[in-house]
């Protein structure tokens, strides 16, 4: 089903929106998050999730959270510098994004990527978010994703995920 | 070790949770070195379809969020 971007509607996950009809046969564990996790992980201010409308149709959400790297890298020399870098970094933790089956393939995971950096620029500015994160399925498809929108790199992985970050520092003075 | 938040996966009453969110990510030995090479200079890794999806991002009003 073709869709016009322009003509999508984002807006917060509230108590009445309807998200029964969501199918994501890529991944249940998205699936069953939105269904059966995201309002109550939002009561419970772990995460907020965000919905894409196409009418009245929902099409897919993203999920943002608070995360954080902690890298145990420190320089050979054995003197305190000043100007040593910080070793816990905070970051905006994308920790779920999907489109629904049938409008997968036409840019609406471009369109939300694009929300996702604008909070994450507002949020360098407010409190300080270095990185945005993102727990990538190991899918080539997936990581190609988060490379092409974004320029993530590979940092971490676990045993069915790929931790995978891009340095907001540098990005607005791009 | 990624920390895990929030109770376990079934849910009482058989309704199975999606997989927890997962906040942290702790970096050890060469993972910790790469990602400080990366620090020191990630705009390296920028792609110009990236920057152009930062543009877009910076341009959007935050009238969406509501």
């Amino acid at each position: 089903m073709t869709i016009n971007l322009n003509s999508l509607l984002f807006s917060k996950l509230t108590e009445d929106t309807d998200v029964s009809s969501f199918s994501c046969s890529a991944s249940e564990d998205l699936q069953d998050f939105l269904k059966t996790d995201a309002k109550e992980n939002q009561r419970q201010k772990i995460s907020i999730t965000y919905v894409v409308h196409s009418g009245t149709e929902l099409v897919a959400f993203f999920s943002l959270s608070m995360g954080c790297i902690k890298s145990d890298f420190v320089k050979k020399k054995m003197t305190l510098d000043i100007n040593d870098p910080p070793n816990n970094y905070p970051a905006l933790l994308l920790a779920r994004i999907a489109t629904k089956d049938e409008y997968r393939g036409q840019g609406i995971g471009r369109e939300m990527m694009k929300r996702v950096f604008n909070v994450a620029f507002d949020l360098t500015e407010q409190i300080g978010c270095r990185f945005v994160k993102v727990d990538a399925k190991k899918d080539e498809g997936t990581i190609r994703f988060y490379q092409k929108n974004g320029s993530f790199i590979k940092i971490h992985e676990n045993s069915d995920t790929i931790q995978m970050v891009v340095d907001l520092n540098k990005v607005r003075n791009e | 070790m990624p920390v895990r938040i929030l109770g376990v996966y079934p849910k009482a009453g058989g309704q199975i949770m999606a997989k927890q969110i997962e906040l942290e990510t702790v970096l050890r030995g060469e993972e910790a070195r790469k990602f400080n090479e990366y620090v020191n200079a990630p705009t390296q890794h920028f792609t110009k379809e990236s920057l152009d999806l930062f543009r877009d991002a910076r341009l959007l009003s935050t009238d969406w969020r509501k």
